[in-house]
């Protein structure tokens, strides 16, 4: 049975306030049709956990589709700040659950491992830690020695944009994988969005991501854009730009445009 | 004739050892370390945050740090994971931060400017610096120099430097022989004095006084009695550096 739905599809089954892990590291091989169709659905009081993001989690703070966020860095790098994520946390709309890329890393693979909290190096002194109680202290059993830990992470639903994906959920990440095959295996249910399904006796790569962890397949053509994907397309960054120039129409925008998948 | 940007770039690069590993992020650490490769360091290794290992990049810059690009010609691609991970074990020796705010023992803050309950600004927060600000044998800061941004106390301490002074890394349990190596920005190349872990002048570019290093910060700053201009970047180093970033993205 094909796990193959559309978009809408897709969306329509994430409820109001899920907790979800998007892909993707900062403007490449974010999820974007998908964020752009949650944004349609107007869905609200998500949470989003996330290494580094861009216009993924400022478009949902634009939109006001986002309470809280559990990421290392939320930015546009060279191009500047994320400015609707900024305003929505000075006016106290988004929580931050202040993470650094490394611990938000650690949570999702305590969720992997099964077990309740992830030892860390590295957050000996920043004030992270001591003031968000994202990273805790604990003494080793073995050594007696300070180790930091981080809570498990465990998403309600991950959603990853790839570029080969089959039926079965099969799927192939060109190039960098950053987070996306931990976030797969750390959450309750994965939805995954690609550039090209084809069918699984068709396979000319080894897919990373193993059917009977998906749920749900889409096909997404320009999925990420206008972020880049691996070795299939670059960031376009005369789209970034206009966003950041002026954010509203690019709303506007998404909202008007139904979309075609 | 080199502009600001320029001579910092190259003042960055000449840090980098001919090989080791250094972590490297977006802009202007990306344009140094890339540098050091095709001048005096061929076999430095550069570990791109989104996941690139040893990537030498030819043609234009890689415009942000998980770009296809920065793993051309490398040696493998792994995830964010991978590489953060080999600084929690140590293999990683240099590392290149920014921020918002430094303070004189190289504390960083990048995180909010006010208060972190009711930020007055939002900054995009830690990403990768306090982990590699803990880890990295020597960071390299790149920053522009201002009373704004060289203040007395930070606002709030992503990326530990000395902590309050000598010994206090090691205290807070921190890896022996890491932290803070040198600050660049417009004025100057700053170390860290060996007694007293505070920031000090040791190399002036050209054009800049004394003067002008302590006007523009709010804690005072060290001059090194051995202090002397930098060395003016090469023809080799502009015509290498140009040649990366022909369109100015960074350097223009």
């Amino acid at each position: 049975m094909t796990k193959q739905k559309t978009l809408q599809e897709a969306v329509a089954s994430i409820q109001d306030g899920s907790l979800l892990a998007l892909g993707g590291n900062a403007l490449h091989r974010s999820p974007l049709s998908f964020v752009r169709e949650l944004v349609r659905q107007g869905k609200k009081e998500l949470s989003v956990i996330k290494t580094a993001g861009a216009l993924d989690i400022d478009l949902l703070a634009l939109a006001k589709s986002i309470r809280s966020v559990y990421a290392g860095y939320i930015g546009f790098e060279m191009l500047g700040l994320a400015q609707n994520y900024r305003k929505g946390v000075q006016n106290e709309e988004i929580i931050v659950h202040e993470h650094a890329c490394a611990s938000v890393i650690a949570g999702l693979r305590a969720s992997i491992y099964g077990v309740p909290f992830q030892p860390i190096n590295g957050f000996q002194g920043s004030e992270l830690p001591e003031l968000t109680g994202l990273v805790r202290n604990v003494t080793c059993p073995f050594t007696n020695k300070e180790t930091a830990v981080v809570e498990a992470l465990r998403p309600d639903i991950t959603v990853i944009h790839v570029s080969i994906a089959d039926e079965k959920g099969n799927a192939y990440i060109d190039g960098a994988a950053f987070e996306d095959l931990i976030m797969v295996k750390a959450a309750a249910r994965v939805i995954i969005t690609a550039e090209k399904i084809i069918d699984s006796t068709e396979w000319k790569v080894t897919p990373q991501v193993p059917g009977f962890l998906v749920e749900t397949v889409v096909l997404a053509e320009k999925g990420a854009a206008p972020g880049s994907c691996g070795s299939l397309y670059s960031i376009d960054e005369d789209e970034v730009t206009r966003y950041l120039q002026d954010p509203e129409s690019y709303l506007e925008k998404v909202k008007g445009v139904a979309s075609h998948v | 004739m080199a502009n600001e940007t320029e001579k910092m770039i190259v003042a960055a690069a000449r840090l980098l050892p001919a090989d080791g590993a250094v972590f490297v992020g977006t802009g202007m650490p990306l344009l140094a370390s890339v540098l050091a490769l095709n001048t005096h360091a061929p076999d430095l290794l550069l570990v791109y945050e989104g996941g690139g290992v040893g990537g030498k990049p030819t043609g234009r810059l890689p415009i942000q740090v998980s770009e296809s690009l920065t793993y051309e010609n490398g040696v493998t691609v792994g995830s964010m994971d991978y590489v953060m991970s080999l600084a929690q074990a140590g293999w990683i020796q240099y590392g290149f931060l920014g921020g918002a705010q430094i303070d004189q023992y190289g504390n960083l803050n990048t995180t909010v400017i006010g208060d972190w309950e009711k930020p007055k600004v939002r900054l995009p927060g830690s990403g990768g610096g306090a982990d590699l600000a803990s880890l990295c044998e020597k960071t390299i800061v790149i920053i522009g120099q201002d009373r704004k941004k060289f203040v007395k106390e930070l606002d709030f301490l992503t990326s530990p430097g000395y902590f309050t002074g000598p010994g206090e890394r090691e205290k807070a349990g921190l890896p022996a022989n890491t932290g803070p190596y040198r600050v660049i920005t417009q004025l100057g190349v700053y170390g860290f004095d060996k007694e007293t872990k505070k920031m000090t002048l040791l190399h002036l570019f050209e054009g800049h006084t004394l003067e002008e290093v302590q006007e523009n910060s709010s804690f005072p700053i060290a001059i090194s009695k051995d202090w002397t201009y930098v060395t003016k970047p090469t023809d080799e180093e502009l015509t290498t550096l140009r040649s990366l970033d022909p369109d100015g993205v960074v350097i223009a």
